[in-house]
């Protein structure tokens, strides 16, 4: 996984070499050989690209070099999460994805309908409760689901076609032939 | 050769002189409370005092959290290869506006991430907002843009401002009005400025910005400061170079000018600064889609 | 400046009162934004006529602007003073929302405007779709808001869409513009001063969503 990000990273930089050399196979399919005729104008912003993306990977080292000299002979130190001076942190208090989220998909419940379960804390003293939100995919319940399960239900009809009898297969393949021929006959 | 030593003063001027714009804002604020305020230099001094002193880092913290504030700074100083100052800059290709903005991207995404892996509820707090409030500003700075791109027809900074003239204002200046206040607005989201976040405030609730970077000490934190001056340079700039449009006249004019622009950005944010209060956080929002929603209403007037 | 100029700016302010309009959530704020309109309407209606506006051009532009950006005003803020009504707008549609319809709303004006022929002589390209965004807007406040007096706002914002249209002709047909007038002052003294008294003293609020008397 780590070789396919870093190769990623790789193709991004190395952009115009790799456009050079992937030019020679659109070319055959756009009838057109070389960058220059298939694609325009596309190099020089990707060589563009390049030299400010290899300028930040210096600049990125350069800063880190310094950092690094710059701490060497100081004094350095580990302590717990300062997080402003709240010394009793736990695990369980930390950021979670859901509460990363929580502020857009607020903003947004109109469209996401988020699924609560477990309410608010009642009462002076109240017991140890519970809260779980989840966030149901909406594309895939109404953009895909929906279509998808009426598709389903009207094809459950041809099940009654996979039945595992080897002679009405048989004759279908025929059928099939003779509709071709007759098709092509006409 | 001398075409080179000409895009330079741009870069050097904003590397040199970026700290000095929040002490401006910092004497306007002061100046409008009848005070006379810290030194504009306050923040060099702040830098040195930083850059002098040792570090304490979390044990829950990792290789991210110390490589937060030097991705910001080095994306920060690359973003500067291709804003234009007074004159082109030193790099430029079409395009480079989509590489400028998410480069700006990538030094916020660090941030957060440095910020979430401390793993206190405080900073993952300012990390979320810090996120939301982006997203919703993203619209309106690529809206105001587009509408520059429109205008001008070109895809880089420099082409750009390049083709911005004193004839474009007298012609489109409904359509540019809207876009500057798109900027300003966007400037005062992602510069964690009054109304959108208070830079001075001490209250964790009331937090966005500062709240992200409360672990980070020492280099790290001059690092960080220095990456968020640069980062308001990078929008005053953008301010400067609509407002004040490259007239025709000498390069040592038209950089004097841009210098003029960034410095009446600073005391515009300053105003601002003193005579609002900070949104309620709910109202932050609203105030990002009516930005994208002007911008939206440049975009028709310009396409009709 | 050029005159096509100042007139473009003067229909961008129109443009982004409405707009303001639609996301505003405080009555008073409302009614001062319907007012602006108003003066920015009286002053489109001498510069349309620029460089030489006739007497009745000038009586037509102060008139316009003194009755909507002074007199409705001051009654809206009458009633509102008398009939003790919460300052808040109780939407319908939530105010996101609406910025969001709102912009659909310009996008369909300006889509409309460039399918209609233009009237000879109409030098900025914003006059018609300022106007019918106004309409627009107009419609969609009474259409989406609660209290009556949002409603009066909207019927004026309306009027002030249908003015947008007559003041671009003012050179030609000065009596469209002074029916238009007639029209405001009379349809708005009768809704202001019969429907939210009548409302008011009857159900004892201004809500329109208790006006069930029609129902069956």
């Amino acid at each position: 996984m780590v070789l396919l990000a870093l190769a990623c990273f790789a193709i991004g930089l190395a952009g115009p070499v790799v456009v050079r050399a992937l030019a020679g196979v659109t070319g055959s399919l756009a009838g057109c050989a070389g960058v220059s005729c298939a694609l325009p104008g596309a190099m020089w912003p990707l060589y563009g690209l390049t030299l400010l993306l290899g300028c930040t990977l210096l600049l990125g080292l350069f800063v880190a070099v310094t950092r690094r000299s710059l701490l060497a002979g100081r004094d350095v130190r580990e302590a717990d999460t300062w997080g402003c001076g709240y010394t009793a942190a736990s695990a369980r208090m930390q950021y979670t994805a859901t509460s990363f989220a929580a502020p857009l998909t607020h903003f947004f419940g109109g469209i996401l309908r988020v699924i609560r379960a477990g309410g608010p804390v009642r009462g002076l003293f109240p017991e140890p409760s519970q809260l779980a939100t989840r966030v149901p995919d909406v594309f895939e319940k109404t953009l895909f689901g929906r279509p998808a399960r009426w598709v389903v239900a009207r094809m459950t009809v041809l099940r009654k076609f996979q039945h595992g009898r080897m002679n009405l297969y048989i004759l279908y393949i025929a059928l099939t032939l003779l509709a071709l021929m007759l098709w092509k006959l006409t | 050769m001398t075409m080179w030593l000409q895009k330079c003063p741009g870069i050097l001027l904003a590397l040199l002189l970026a700290p000095a714009v929040s002490g401006v804002i910092n004497k306007v604020k002061a100046l409008f409370a009848g005070r006379r305020g810290p030194p504009v230099l306050q923040l060099y001094f702040d830098l040195f005092k930083l850059l002098a002193k040792g570090a304490v880092y979390s044990r829950t913290t990792s290789w991210l959290f110390r490589a937060g504030p030097v991705v910001s700074v080095a994306a920060l100083i690359s973003v500067l290869l291709i804003i234009p100052f007074g004159g082109p800059s030193l790099l430029s290709f079409p395009g480079d506006l989509a590489v400028g903005f998410y480069l700006l991207a990538i030094a916020r995404f660090f941030t957060v991430l440095a910020a979430m892996d401390t793993g206190s509820s405080f900073e993952g707090m300012g990390a979320s907002r810090e996120v939301q409030f982006s997203a919703l500003a993203e619209p309106a700075l690529f809206l105001g843009f587009a509408v520059l791109i429109r205008m001008t027809g070109q895809f880089s900074f420099s082409e750009i401002f390049g083709s911005m003239t004193a004839s474009t204002w007298a012609t489109q200046a409904p359509a540019l009005i809207l876009v500057a206040v798109v900027l300003m607005v966007v400037l005062l989201a992602e510069n964690a400025r009054i109304p959108v976040d208070d830079p001075n405030t001490h209250l964790e609730l009331t937090m966005i910005h500062e709240v992200m970077v409360l672990d980070h000490g020492g280099p790290d934190f001059a690092l960080i400061l220095y990456a968020s001056s640069l980062k308001l340079w990078v929008f005053a700039s953008w301010f400067a170079g609509l407002v004040v449009p490259r007239g025709v006249g000498s390069p040592a004019a038209s950089l004097a000018a841009t210098l003029g622009g960034v410095l009446l950005a600073a005391v515009l944010v300053g105003v601002i600064e003193s005579i609002m209060a900070r949104l309620r956080l709910l109202r932050v929002p609203q105030l990002l889609l009516g930005a994208a929603a002007l911008a939206a209403v440049a975009l028709l007037l310009v396409m009709k | 400046m050029r005159n096509v100029h100042v007139m473009d700016l003067l229909l961008m302010l129109v443009i982004l009162t409405n707009l303001r309009l639609l996301a505003s959530s405080r009555l008073g704020a409302c009614i001062w934004w319907t007012a602006g309109q108003g003066f920015v309407l009286g002053w489109l209606t001498i510069a349309a006529a620029w460089p030489h506006p006739a007497v009745e051009t000038w009586g037509l532009g102060v008139l316009a602007a003194g009755l909507k950006g002074i007199v409705f005003p001051w009654l809206l803020f009458r009633t509102l003073r008398l009939v003790d009504v919460r300052r808040e707008v109780e939407p319908y549609v939530g105010f996101n929302v609406s910025l969001g319809m709102g912009l659909a709303m310009l996008f369909a004006a300006f889509a409309l405007a460039r399918r209609l022929p233009l009237p000879a002589g109409l030098e900025s390209t914003l006059w018609m779709p300022a106007a019918f965004f106004s309409l627009f807007a107009g419609l969609f406040l009474i259409v989406a808001r609660k209290t009556a007096v949002m409603q009066v706002i909207g019927y004026l914002v309306m009027e002030n869409g249908i003015f947008a249209f007559g003041a671009a002709g003012v050179r030609h047909e000065p009596l469209l513009l002074e029916l238009g007038i007639l029209l405001d002052l009379f349809v708005a003294v009768f809704v202001m001063g019969i429907a939210v008294f009548h409302i008011a003293r009857d159900f004892d609020h201004i809500n329109v969503d208790r006006l069930t008397s029609l129902r069956e």
